[in-house]
């Protein structure tokens, strides 16, 4: 889970409330309060590993969500493995990968780098092709 | 260019910067007649500054009514020039980054946002026509 703080708010965020639901799963005393959070933060996780094509956690996410969306019919016992399942190989995927780091003022630059230029992009799109080259 | 500044590529950046600017400032040369067989930077700039001097009165026909326009994109350009001074040659009638030049994070966007405004001038006066090339 340490690991999980050093990349990204996001991350560090969905491991705190991972971490602190998880042992309500554990001991098999999950409530509609709990899974729910459990859930809210595998769905946000869900979608960062698809932004960063982390596809085997992807995977291993999409298994644990039917287990938190049936915590009442027996998905808890379940719950808890795949949690771990998913934290575990998360933390050896993204020692895989390369990350760069970026600040927070360029954050908007690289997740939408046409931000603002739309209209130039319409009708200019040729010449910005051209500074691709 | 913008993922370049996010990664704090900054002389990368301001390469895709000036290409935007130069085969724009180009397609604005056709636009007003340049009639120096280089086309370039300097022959568009020359051509412009020539032209907002004559006045609205001398303007040539096929840009009769276009004075503001006119006036404005050789302002943008100067401000273009003036972002960039001593940090861009553009001696051989071609834009260039001089040697060993550092770019901070803030020149870098000044200069940014001061071909984004170019391009946005651009867009709004330079006819459609224009752009078929």
């Amino acid at each position: 889970m340490e690991l999980l703080k050093a990349y990204a708010e996001i991350f560090a965020d969905c491991s705190y409330w991972l971490a602190s639901e998880l042992p309500a799963a554990y001991e098999r005393r999950l409530d509609e309060s709990s899974a729910g959070i459990i859930l809210d933060r595998l769905g946000i996780f869900k979608d960062e590993c698809e932004r960063l094509n982390l596809q085997m956690t992807l995977s291993l996410i999409k298994d644990a969500i039917p287990y938190a969306e049936g915590w009442k019919d027996g998905g808890a016992a379940l719950l808890h493995d795949a949690i771990h399942n998913v934290c575990d190989l998360f933390t050896r995927e993204l020692s895989q990968q390369l990350f760069m780091r970026i600040n927070a003022a360029g954050r908007t630059f690289c997740d939408d780098p046409s931000k603002n230029w739309q209209m130039v992009i319409k009708r200019f799109g040729r010449s910005l092709e051209m500074s691709k080259k | 260019m913008n993922k370049c500044f996010a990664l704090i590529r900054y002389t990368a950046a301001m390469f895709h910067a000036m290409q935007i600017a130069e085969a724009e400032a180009i397609e604005l040369g056709e636009y007003i007649a340049v009639t120096d067989p280089k086309r370039g930077w300097d022959a568009t700039r020359r051509k412009l500054d020539e032209l907002v001097k004559q006045g609205h009165l001398e303007l040539p026909a096929p840009l009769a009514g276009k004075f503001e326009f006119l006036e404005q994109m050789h302002r943008e350009i100067e401000t273009m020039v003036f972002a960039w001074r001593i940090r861009i040659d553009h001696a051989a009638n071609r834009l260039a980054i001089i040697p060993n030049t550092d770019f901070t994070p803030d020149i870098a966007e000044h200069i940014m946002g001061a071909v984004r405004i170019f391009m946005l001038r651009l867009v709004e006066g330079l006819p459609t026509t224009q752009l078929t090339s």
